[in-house]
């Protein structure tokens, strides 16, 4: 998008709350069975069926609310009518003008901070399945309905529009699906349909105080086409607005094999949702003691987990092999895979930091699962063997994908893989060996030509049949030098 | 589907209250007739909850007139709606009340006394009522009353 123009993007995030049963009834909340067998009278909307609402779902709504800094508050459940074979009762149970949790925010990685205008409890629909050509309605033969979800308990998270970016877009989903997990609410799996997020999208003249004509984009099944749809929607009014014609309120739905929205339904067309407050449920109004009681038992949160994770790896232990800086992209991805106890846990056993946040961050985590098993100390025993170069990296990491993939205790699968012929002690005598039998080039090394290193390495492998760490190698010669 | 099995199963007074509801609920009139009955039944309760600041439950006819022929008012709604109106208040604003038959009227056809009471005000309620039950006269059923309850409501 050109610079003149800047777009301004407001996302709207439903969850499937992650209850045993449903929010008005005691089906169960179950992804994938067999349709049609978690449905009772409530949730199939059949006359004179009452709802319960769920405490559970309540809490859940609270933790998230509390974790997003927002007002819990006494709340109201309304009944929104609509027509679509997906809503058995012909309206969703839904909390409109007074939801449960209000004014909160969000701040991404970068520290950049978006406002929570609401986050509110609602039931799912079900889920039609269009048998035909393209799988959308008006292309199929068939509809099929499956009444499995609906009723589940959803939260409805409506950011503000302060989003700037797609990469915003992207890093506030990201964000918010770290917390959905830390606080137990929600799997938040995009793919699975747990997670979906529409966005609203409009552009103005950058650095403009006002507001432009929105439209809202549905349908992006990952975050990779939540990032895509948006840009492709900024461009597309930009377009518009530089060809002098007017951009039209409306819900688009984004093709992702297309690269494209396409108009859904006009602000004409849009619904008369006639909301009305659901006389079978009283208002939900959670007592100081309950909003505290969820208050205390907060889970620790990404950002305090990255920071955490930060701090320890910065506190680098001085003279370690690789002080420095550790990337900020690095510490994300190891919370985001809840890897930062085994590289905190490794720290604590001594690990180097830095080395131990590389290893974890790209070696470990392509076996999340696995590493999450690993025990911080062998971890550290396994860094350490590396440092002091006993190990080279290749040797390391061969290791290490061992241990993932069978457990064991470093040093034995060192040895036993023949890594360990060498100690500290018997290199350095081979670098003397080296040193003695090469004068002319010592001398050269001495005097600062950084070409013959390489040779002295090199006799130094040759002698050790390439046993010996270059690296540890060069710091013997480094030291020798004085 | 749901065109046929509403026309045929929906009697005209459900479909004339779904009309009315779907109405007055829809943009544009939603604070002119939706908006503007809520607060209404805000002043309701006002005026109930003074009248209990003096008094446990109060009684009222439950009906403006006694019993009417079946069928004499269908063709006029609002006539019909009308007779609803001593029951209504209590109902919205959401208080119990309870209806005891007493005696005939004037003209020999049953008639009602209600017995109103404030929300949760059910024990009051029934006692009043019983105490009225039990003052009640005796009402002829004989001569008027259907030959079983049954029969009419089939
Ligand atoms: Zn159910």
């Amino acid at each position: 998008m050109s610079a003149d123009w800047e777009m301004v993007v407001g996302l709207e995030v439903h969850c499937e709350l992650a209850t045993a049963t449903k929010l008005f009834c005691s089906c169960r909340n179950a992804f994938g069975e067999e349709p049609n067998t978690n449905v009772c009278p409530v949730c199939l909307g059949l006359p004179g069926s009452l709802p319960v609402l769920n405490a559970a779902a309540v809490e859940l709504a609270m933790r998230v609310g509390d974790a997003l800094h927002c007002e819990i508050r006494r709340s109201i459940f309304h009944r929104k009518n609509y027509f679509y074979p997906d809503m058995p009762k012909d309206y969703q149970i839904s909390q409109y003008d007074e939801p449960i949790n209000v004014d909160g925010s969000l701040e991404l990685a970068g520290g950049a901070r978006v406002g929570i205008e609401r986050a509110h409890l609602e039931e799912d629909t079900g889920k039609t399945t269009h048998v035909g050509r393209g799988g959308r309605i008006h292309e199929a033969t068939e509809s099929l309905v499956d009444y499995n979800r609906a009723g589940v308990p959803l939260l409805e998270i409506v950011s503000a529009p302060d989003i700037r970016s797609a990469d915003q877009a992207r890093a506030y989903v990201g964000e918010l699906r770290g917390i959905l997990m830390a606080t137990g609410a929600s799997d938040a799996r995009m793919e699975e349909g747990s997670l979906r997020v529409d966005a609203n999208v409009s552009v103005r003249p950058a650095g403009g105080a006002e507001l432009g004509t929105r439209a809202e984009i549905k349908n992006m099944n990952s975050l990779r086409s939540l990032g895509r749809a948006i840009e492709h929607e900024a461009e597309r009014q930009v377009a518009l607005l530089e060809a002098g014609e007017p951009v039209v309120q409306e819900t688009r739905h984004w093709n992702e094999t297309q690269g494209r929205t396409s108009s859904l339904r006009s602000k004409e067309e849009a619904y008369d949702y006639r909301y009305f407050p659901e006389p079978d449920l009283l208002p939900v109004a959670p007592d100081e003691t309950w909003i505290s009681s969820v208050r205390a038992a907060a889970a620790t949160l990404p950002a305090e987990r990255r920071s955490r994770l930060s701090a320890a790896a910065a506190r680098g232990r001085a003279g370690g092999a690789t002080d420095g800086e550790v990337p900020a992209g690095l510490v994300a991805t190891l919370v985001e895979l809840d890897l930062d106890g085994l590289v905190l846990g490794a720290i604590d056993a001594g690990a180097d930091p830095k080395l131990a946040v590389n290893r974890a961050a790209n070696e470990a985590a392509a076996h999340p699962e696995a590493a999450r098993g690993l025990d911080p100390s062998a971890f550290a025993a396994l860094l350490s063997m590396e440092t002091s170069g006993r190990l080279s990296a290749t040797q390391a990491k061969t290791v290490l994908a061992q241990m993932l993939e069978e457990g064991g205790d470093p040093t034995d699968i060192a040895r036993a893989r023949g890594f360990e012929g060498l100690s500290e002690e018997a290199l350095a005598e081979t670098v003397d060996k080296i040193v003695a039998a090469n004068p002319e080039e010592w001398e050269r090394y001495r005097a600062g030509d950084p070409k013959v290193s390489q040779f002295l390495v090199g006799q130094v492998m040759r002698e050790t049949k390439g046993k010996a760490n270059g690296k540890a190698v060069m710091a013997l010669l480094a030291a020798r030098k004085g | 589907m749901y065109t046929a099995t509403r026309s045929a199963g929906f009697g005209s007074e459900v479909k004339r209250r779904i009309m009315l509801g779907t109405y007055a609920l829809s943009a544009g009139y939603y604070d002119a007739y939706y908006g503007q009955a809520q607060r209404v039944r805000t002043l309701i309760i006002r005026s109930f909850d003074a009248a209990y600041a003096g008094f446990d439950a109060l009684i009222a006819p439950t009906t403006p007139t006694t019993a009417f022929a079946l069928g004499s008012k269908t063709a006029d709604p609002l006539a019909m709606y009308l007779s609803d109106v001593c029951t209504v208040p209590s109902s919205l604003a959401g208080h119990p009340a309870m209806n005891v038959p007493f005696g005939p009227g004037d003209d020999g056809l049953p008639a009602g006394v209600q017995v109103l009471a404030p929300a949760r005000g059910e024990a009051v309620m029934f006692r009043v009522a019983a105490a009225l039950e039990a003052l009640a006269p005796d009402t002829p059923e004989a001569g008027i009353a259907p030959r079983s309850h049954t029969e009419v409501v089939r």
